[in-house]
């Protein structure tokens, strides 16, 4: 393990993956700030222009990107009252009131100082619980692993928006998805139509970009002009919002705590963590109703909890590989399309890559979210007022040409452009995007695992049943999938 | 008692997606019996599935108001999700004044039918045509500002020659014909 740590150390101190970071998280931030935008959409549009660089560095860079554009959310949720990212949503019920006080800068100090601590403390706790993690991936087996993929599919059920039945729906299509090319348990292709460009299946990327891309360019097109439409001006003082922030830590290290907590259940994410935390600052503060007026302590909480809850999203995306989230779905497409593959190995043989991650979130947050947030605060500002119109066709262009530059393959221009009119129509009629990317993302994993443990076993279903561990998953799996039906029959008893 | 044309105006766009996902699965299934039977049996059980859960949704409507409510309901355990970069509409987010946001569907169709347009003359005549043309299809459909517009041609050059020159893609090569740079 220290091997693996001084590795990480000696690689991601190099100028170049320094380099990398700098622009992932000022990216990140840049996107975060933008409304309309948003972070999977730039995660998703970087993803085929990482072919210039190594699967680490590309990794890494992604997920500067997810930790810079959940700090950049807070931006125009402070100074616009739309919040960059679901992260950020709770951030504007006393950001912005603050803004309207004149005391926007010091908004945007506490977000930044808080953001920092809070990243800070999330990623302790995951150098704190990576041995335990270490000994927990390694007693999984094909039975389990499998298992563990319909887990993931469970968690359809958690995020899916609308009913759970479209969740499992789509999530279906997504499985189906990847199966198209050859199989991996025999020397079958499938779904290929005769064509040869289709024997190694849709790539992984052109579906993001779709899904996240191009299907929020549609949707983003209907809204008319930017969606900046208020000036606030930019003014307060960054002293006061940092020794504010400095003042309260019991409130930073609660409000970390429950981001990172809550951030690891997949499915439940920054937004999630940023509701909780602030509510439970609103409770203890004793002055609920000074909470929604510009109370700097409902800034503090959300904003320390939604950058928490990406250290704790990381847990689930690297050991089991199951993406709660749209931008830990993109992370994990970065991780597949760079041939590294998520889950126990990155626990094992691949501890370095895991460890370089961590410590480039740990400059993130440490080094770059207060130098960017503190020293060019003033002109953040700017970022939100960019025109939606002006957006689109670069975004398109960069999707289509991005694409088309991984393979050379006209197939995946046209995955993008179809599966960007499926995901727009997804959006509209409440089919989770996230659940479809779900089942694209484990269905290779479900369907070799499957067929591994049936080889082992000589067909006996009974393998699934043989461990603790399978047990374990299966409880957890009926959990997930029944609890909302026990939850409402509880409710209305 | 409905006639045809009262049971044809309570189509909406929503079960027409989902009747366009249900002949995709049921396609799907089918197809899945011509590979052999280790490579059919996930892909069978999966579009299996699929079909099962298109054909709830199409006609919960039919169903008791208990099951209707299991189906159509929603069921998350947790109701915050980082799908949307923007609030949706029940979410508390203003304070003081609403977004004025003016909503244009047909926008959505023109976008659609330039990134398509877009995709045919990049296939016939290669990126280096097809994204400057797209670009000044963009600007003329939604009225962009000249000088920005002017701007957004530069950018989109620079993006394809980017791609170009960094990767040696041939980006200037279509199913027609060539352009030498």
């Amino acid at each position: 393990m220290y091997d693996a740590l001084l590795d990480a150390f000696s690689y991601v101190f190099t100028v170049e993956a320094l380099l990398w970071i700098l622009v992932g998280f000022c990216f990140g931030v840049v996107l975060g700030a933008t409304p309309g935008v948003g972070t999977a959409v730039g995660m998703a549009l970087v993803l085929p222009l990482t072919v210039f660089i190594d699967g680490v560095t590309a990794v890494i860079l992604l997920t500067c990107i997810y930790m810079g554009g959940m700090y950049g959310g807070s931006v125009s949720a402070i100074l616009l009252n739309v919040p960059g990212t679901a992260g950020s949503a709770a951030t504007t019920f006393d950001g912005y009131p603050m803004s309207r006080k004149g005391q926007a800068v010091t908004a945007l100090s506490i977000s930044a100082t808080s953001s920092a601590l809070g990243g800070a403390i999330s990623v302790i706790i995951l150098f704190l619980i990576t041995p335990f993690i270490i000994r927990l991936v390694l007693l999984f087996n094909s039975p389990d692993l499998f298992l563990v993929a319909l887990l993931g599919l469970a968690m359809i059920t958690v995020v899916a928006r609308g009913s759970m039945i479209k969740g499992l729906t789509i999530g279906m299509f997504g499985l189906l998805f990847s199966t198209v090319g050859i199989a991996p348990t025999a020397p079958d292709v499938r779904y290929n139509f005769g064509s040869l460009l289709l024997y190694d299946g849709l790539d992984i990327v052109a579906a993001l970009l779709g899904l996240f891309a191009i299907s929020e360019m549609i949707k983003l097109s209907a809204e008319q002009g930017g969606i900046a439409k208020v000036d606030t001006e930019v003014t307060g003082s960054v002293s006061e919002g940092i020794l504010f922030t400095l003042r309260n830590p019991v409130y930073v290290i609660k409000s970390s705590l429950i981001g990172t907590i809550i951030g690891a259940l997949p499915g439940a994410g920054s937004s999630m963590a940023n509701f909780v935390s602030y509510s439970e600052a609103m409770r203890s503060s004793g002055m609920a109703d000074s909470f929604g007026k510009g109370d700097k302590r409902g800034v503090l909480a959300s904003e320390a909890s939604n950058n928490s809850a990406v250290g704790g999203s990381l847990i689930p995306t690297l050991s089991f590989g199951i993406p709660g989230s749209a931008s830990t779905a993109i992370l994990l497409g970065g991780f597949l399309m760079h041939g590294l593959n998520p889950g126990p190995s990155l626990f094992g043989s691949n501890l370095d890559i895991t460890f370089s991650i961590y410590i480039a979130v740990a400059i993130g947050v440490i080094v770059l979210i207060p130098a960017l947030g503190l020293l060019v605060i003033t002109q953040l500002g700017h970022l939100t007022k960019i025109n939606t119109d002006y957006i689109i066709p670069m975004i398109v262009i960069l999707s289509l040409t991005g694409i088309y530059t991984v393979n050379i393959s006209w197939i995946d221009v046209l995955t993008v452009f179809l599966l960007g009119i499926g995901g727009y129509y997804m959006r509209k009629y409440d089919f989770s995007i996230v659940a479809f990317l779900l089942g694209a993302i484990l269905g290779r994993m479900a369907e070799e695992n499957l067929f591994r443990s049936l080889q082992i076993s000589g067909g006996s279903y009974d393998i699934f049943f043989e461990s603790w561990l399978s047990i374990a998953i299966i409880l957890i799996m009926l959990l997930l999938v029944f609890s909302p039906q026990l939850m409402k029959l509880r409710g209305s008893n | 008692m409905k006639t045809p044309i009262n049971r044809l105006q309570t189509i909406n766009g929503e079960m027409v997606f989902t009747a366009i996902l249900l002949i995709i699965a049921v396609y799907l299934f089918f197809e899945a019996f011509t590979f052999s039977e280790r490579a059919a049996t996930f892909p069978q059980a999966i579009s299996g599935a699929a079909v099962v859960g298109c054909i709830l949704l199409l006609i919960s409507k039919h169903f008791p108001p208990r099951i209707r409510s299991f189906i159509e309901e929603d069921a998350r355990i947790i109701q915050h999700d980082e799908e949307q970069a923007t609030p949706r509409d029940d979410e508390p987010v203003d304070v003081d004044e609403p977004q004025d946001q003016d909503t244009k569907p047909t926008n959505s169709a023109y976008t659609v039918a330039l990134i398509a347009g877009y995709l045919v003359v990049a296939y016939l005549a290669g990126f280096f045509v097809g994204t400057p043309l797209f670009v000044l299809a963009y600007i003329l459909v939604f009225d962009i500002n000249r000088v920005y517009g002017a701007g957004l041609l530069v950018a989109s050059i620079a993006i394809v020659a980017g791609f170009d020159r960094a990767l040696n893609v041939p980006l200037n090569e279509g199913l027609l014909f060539t352009v030498g740079i």
